[in-house]
């Protein structure tokens, strides 16, 4: 088996183009030639050779998964183009014996993109590639041998990461077997403003460190004072226990034109539960605008993302006492739409912040649009009229500005400056 | 091009149980059945001489690879080639090259008018421990890269990597790619800097299990290989309690692993539980069933083998459980 198998190269591309998960760099790809290299018998066979692919360059189960079905569609390819290789072969011969047999000649029509001179040879390293520039003919030809030729080629993206008009051309499985498609469109989290990394890393920061058990915990910066100070260690200094108790509620908006932007706010929402940094973490989901219960005393109502619960604001809040109570709203506040609040509208969204900041120790505002778009929408009128709150944008700068408002510093003056 | 000779891990020599006594500690191996894609794994990492990254269900066998591993290589003398890093919540990257005794050498400077000493912090070259300073399990494993240049590389674990802080697996990065690292604040006998390495050409092997609690970093994903050992299914679950009890009813212990299999099946299907029952559990379970029905046949019912403890950990599980009990013959 050699090592410099373009097949080997494509499958490798398959799994660098998708984005779904770390791509892997090209010393992976340099490392399997080094085994190859060094212990060719660990990948004799072709599902040895699989295997290694797969040890060396998926990372995680279900990229395992991706790079398996990949490989079972280009294995698939290749033994399919082997037997079309062959096939188109055997008609060849046969047709030229009957050409030299009628002494006819047929001059018209074009030659398949890959013509099957020098297949042999090419069938024993690699998918077949076409001559630079070959294209199936734009007219249809003038026999009826050669439209069935032709239509036995399509045009398609063999890559994920090639573009649609380099295409190379591959036969059509007869049996109707399922052709490579491109999952290059598939929505990954590559365009989030800022990565699920970084989001848990940040939300570590939101932490409200408080005393909560006597003093049990070994201090040691001032043990080792005091034995400094003494000249000799006659037992631990103790502080009492602390932990974050800080609660955090993401409230995300579901409505209309926050379609596009929902997957950060959930993103967001799992990040802040996977940083295990706060007490309680919750997401919850609302339209446009939380709906006041029918009873005043429960607040607001809120869904899960699936819609198949509901909650309100006061049972959410019940548990934990209003100074480690911090909201974190994400929503566009009209601002994708360009839109400017009827006075109704207003009305109830002033009720909705003016009940949030009396229930909770600080609200911050993410938005997903950039603020340029905020002017003469609702988004605008609350980060003027409600300086307490800080509307930021969701990105890496703006999540910093929301963790500092949300632990009770000043971040929306420094961005209202701006 | 072939460099060198490499001694493959077969998964040969833990078939059954091992007790013998070495240096004077009596020690006793239970057997590991790797399949053979975990092999092929494994010889990748010893060809490669990168750290094998394991996932896996819980009890799939992610920790003992390593010490079934190092018997393999090294027999009875595995323990001087084996080693582990437990990572905690509070583990930090550190702790595994070297640690110094602040504390200690505080005490003595203290001390110093009554009891003269030096107060540098020493480490002599070879040695795995010094004055004030103490390596760590890596810096111990690139020191025993040198020590015995005929055998094959040292085999090291570092358990649950996911436990740790999220920056652990980027701190290591620098160690795991050079296997060195230099201690700044020692000096070694000559008053030189102390530098810790592995032996050129000897690359320990080193084996990283992760229970995906946390996400690991691309770049550290990048120097390890990865392998998921999948659940074992009735037959190598069959070989593993075969293994362990081979004195037991065979058609029990047939009996009981489709019952385990199957439990593990409805729970991985509806979902019940957050957490399916592992090979582990079965290994309690059969010691259960093994102390207080030692001469049991296949004829043993299901029915009065009322040991759910050892294997459901919830209530969801032990309802699951016995609703098998109330249903198999």
């Amino acid at each position: 088996m050699t090592t410099d198998h373009p097949f080997l190269y494509e499958l490798f591309m398959a799994l660098h183009a998708d984005s779904r998960w770390p791509r892997p760099g090209m010393d992976e790809y340099f490392l399997l030639l080094q085994l190859l290299e060094r212990h060719p018998q660990l990948a004799a066979t072709f599902d040895e050779m699989a295997f290694a692919c797969e040890t060396l360059w998926a990372k995680s189960p279900a990229q395992q998964q991706f790079f398996r079905e990949v490989f079972r569609t280009r294995r698939n390819d290749l033994e399919t183009w082997l037997a079309a290789a062959q096939r188109h072969d055997d008609k060849k011969t046969s047709a030229s014996q009957k050409d030299e047999a009628s002494q006819s000649t047929n001059t018209g029509g074009s030659t398949p993109p890959h013509s099957p001179t020098g297949q042999k040879t090419m069938a024993e390293n690699a998918p077949p590639s076409p001559p630079p520039g070959t294209r199936p003919p734009a007219t249809p030809p003038s026999t009826t041998t050669q439209k069935k030729e032709e239509q036995e080629y399509i045009e398609m993206s063999v890559g994920h990461g090639e573009p649609a008009g380099s295409g190379r051309y591959m036969p059509i499985p007869e049996n109707g077997g399922t052709l490579p498609l491109s999952k290059r469109f598939f929505l990954g989290k590559e365009y989030f403003p800022v990565s699920s990394r970084v989001l848990q890393q940040d939300w570590r920061n939101l932490v409200s460190r408080q005393e909560y058990a006597g003093p049990s915990e070994p201090d040691m910066p001032r043990t080792v004072r005091r034995i400094a100070t003494e000249g000799f260690f006659l037992d631990f200094e103790y502080q009492p226990r602390s932990s974050n108790r800080l609660a955090l509620f993401i409230f995300i908006d579901r409505g209309p034109g926050m379609e596009a932007f929902l997957p950060f706010g959930v993103e967001l929402a799992q990040s802040a539960v996977a940083s295990l940094a706060h007490l309680y973490c919750y997401p919850w989901f609302f339209s446009e605008l939380p709906l006041r219960d029918d009873n005043p005393d429960n607040g607001y109502l809120l869904t899960n993302q699936q819609r198949t619960r509901g909650t309100n604001t006061f049972s959410l809040f019940r548990p934990v006492i209003q100074q480690n109570r911090v909201v974190l709203i994400y929503s566009d506040a009209a601002a994708i739409r360009g839109h400017q609040p009827g006075v109704e509208e207003w009305q109830r969204t002033e009720n909705f912040i003016g009940y949030l900041l009396q229930q909770t120790a600080y609200v911050a505002w993410m938005n997903p649009a950039p603020s340029h778009r905020w002017k003469d929408t609702k988004a605008a009128r609350i980060a003027e009229q409600f300086p307490e709150i800080g509307m930021y944008e969701a990105t890496r700068t703006g999540l910093g500005q929301v963790i500092d408002s949300l632990k009770g510093k000043t971040a929306f003056k420094t961005h209202r400056n701006q | 091009m072939k460099d060198k000779e490499i001694l493959f891990y077969e998964g040969a020599r833990l078939r059954e149980f091992r007790r013998f006594d070495y240096n004077g500690r009596s020690e006793e191996l239970a057997p590991y059945l790797a399949d053979d894609s975990l092999k092929k794994a494994v010889q990748h990492a010893q060809v490669l001489e990168r750290p094998l990254l394991l996932k896996g269900e819980p009890g799939s066998g992610k920790s003992r690879l390593a010490e079934a591993v190092a018997y393999e290589l090294f027999g009875q003398r595995f323990r001087d080639f084996y080693f582990e890093w437990n990572i905690k919540s509070n583990s930090k990257a550190q702790d595994g090259l070297y640690v110094i005794n602040y504390l200690q050498r505080l005490r003595d400077a203290n001390l110093k008018n009554t009891r003269r000493r030096n107060l540098d912090i020493v480490l002599r070259t070879g040695m795995t421990t010094g004055q004030y300073v103490e390596l760590g399990p890596l810096g111990r494993i690139f020191l025993a890269t040198g020590a015995e240049p005929g055998l094959p590389p040292p085999v090291l674990l570092i358990d649950e990597i996911d436990k740790a802080d999220i920056d652990f697996p980027n701190d290591l990065l620098q160690e795991l790619d050079r296997m060195e690292f230099m201690i700044p604040e020692a000096v070694n006998e000559r008053r030189q800097p102390v530098r810790i390495a592995a032996e050129k050409g000897r690359k320990p092997l080193i084996i990283i299990t992760s229970n995906e609690e946390k996400a690991l970093p691309a770049a550290f994903l990048r120097r390890c290989l990865f392998h998921y050992i999948r659940f074992p299914g009735v037959k190598e679950l069959r070989a593993i309690v075969e293994a362990r009890w081979p004195e037991m009813n065979r058609q029990l212990i047939e009996k009981a692993t489709q019952v385990f299999n199957d439990l593990h099946e409805a729970i991985g299907t509806t979902a019940t539980s957050i957490k399916n029952i592992s090979t582990s559990e079965l290994i309690d379970w059969i010691t259960l069933i093994d102390h207080y029905h030692p001469a049991a046949d296949g004829t043993l019912s299901l029915k009065d083998i009322p040991y759910e403890q050892a294997l459901a950990k919830d209530i969801e599980t032990m309802q699951t459980f016995l609703k098998f009990k109330s249903t198999t013959p």
